[in-house]
């Protein structure tokens, strides 16, 4: 018998809210949040407990960091492991006060997310546009791979960067983008991003030197495919779990 | 999004304001939202991050500095510029309270 669950978080700028309170769940079921790892929330199998999570996302010095942790367990918020820096996570017992009491303050923590999703959907669309500027007479072999790659780190970059840069830019304004990326969601997405593979070796097959069109396919591939297969690789354990 | 570097421009927000209150006396961290929070009687709740934030963000700025006492919990207390600072918000939020008094009394004056 398993004692130990991962769950895959939605991502703290978008569904933080929810997923505190389906850990919250958890725990009353004897599933504790002990550890969170490269975006994963890890459930030790306990005795059931009424404990509710929390976080905060802040960039601490070394030496400040003790006085932190000592602030937050003097109001009974234990430390979780995290193997993020900067996302401190904290379990308590249900009804003492919440670890964010102030929501412009809460909303600042949102800051460096948005600034690395910026960072990261510039250099994809430095990506693409070298791709797409690169024109050079594309000949079987090497530069094949290029705009392959080139595409495929524009398509992951622009994806990804954008959704931070999304998520935790709306967050600053105290807004909240609610994805609800559920099971058949991301399977569409899955199944478009392997369409998107598909028609661009067709399209491939139909000319003699391979268009543009083909590496653009393969890159809209690149955003879709990551997410749907993230989509169910999250959803799946809760799915498996709850009636939803 | 206002700036928020130089409180002195700006109006306080209440916790701010209340945690200076709070640090005319030498006080940590949980004392110090003990302290708020029967003054206002419970009526202003600080929470750690919240608090941690503000804290750091007052004694970057020198209006509250720490002081070492005790084993590990770190102590604070309020500056010169602190004092300064907070007297301001007093007499701003008097003149408020004045204002409205007027106001509701039928006294259309004006203060000076």
């Amino acid at each position: 018998m398993k004692n130990r669950k991962w769950i895959m978080s939605s991502g703290l700028a978008f569904e933080d809210k929810e997923d505190m309170e389906i850990l919250h769940k958890y725990a009353l079921e004897g599933w504790i949040f002990r550890e969170y790892r490269w975006g994963f929330y890890i459930l030790h199998k306990e005795n059931p407990q009424n404990l509710i999570f929390s976080y905060d996302i802040k960039k601490l010095q070394k030496d400040e960091k003790e006085e932190y942790i000592d602030i937050f367990r003097s109001y009974g918020w234990e430390p979780i492991k995290s193997s993020e820096k900067n996302i401190h996570f904290f379990a308590g017992e249900d009804g003492i006060i919440p670890i964010h009491t102030d929501e412009q303050i809460e909303a600042t923590q949102f800051k460096c997310g948005f600034y690395w999703g910026m960072a990261m959907f510039m250099l994809g669309v430095i990506c693409m546009l070298c791709m797409l500027l690169l024109d050079i007479e594309i000949e079987d072999g090497m530069d094949h791979r290029i705009y392959n790659i080139l595409g495929a780190i524009a398509g992951a970059l622009i994806g990804g960067g954008g959704m931070s840069m999304l998520g935790c830019g709306l967050r600053l304004i105290k807004k909240r983008l609610v994805i609800q990326l559920n099971f058949i969601r991301s399977a569409i997405l899955l199944g478009i991003g392997m369409g998107c593979v598909m028609l661009s070796f067709i399209v491939s097959m139909f000319f003699v030197t391979p268009k543009m069109a083909v590496y653009i396919l393969r890159m809209c591939a690149s955003m879709c495919i990551p997410v749907g297969i993230i989509g169910i690789l999250w959803r799946y354990p809760y799915f498996r779990d709850k009636k939803e | 999004m206002p700036k928020n570097d130089s409180l002195e421009s700006e109006q306080l927000t209440d916790a701010t304001y209340y945690i200076l209150l709070s640090l005319v006396q030498e006080r940590h961290g949980y004392a110090i939202m003990q302290y708020v929070n029967d003054m206002t009687e419970n009526k202003l709740n600080l929470g750690p991050a919240t608090l941690y934030t503000l804290l750091k963000k007052l004694d970057e700025g020198g209006y509250i500095t720490q002081t070492s006492s005790g084993d590990r919990k770190k102590t604070y207390i309020l500056t010169d510029k602190g004092r300064e600072l907070v007297e301001k918000e007093l007499v701003r939020r008097e003149k408020m309270v004045q204002h409205g008094r007027n106001v509701l009394k039928g006294d259309l004056g004006f203060c000076f």
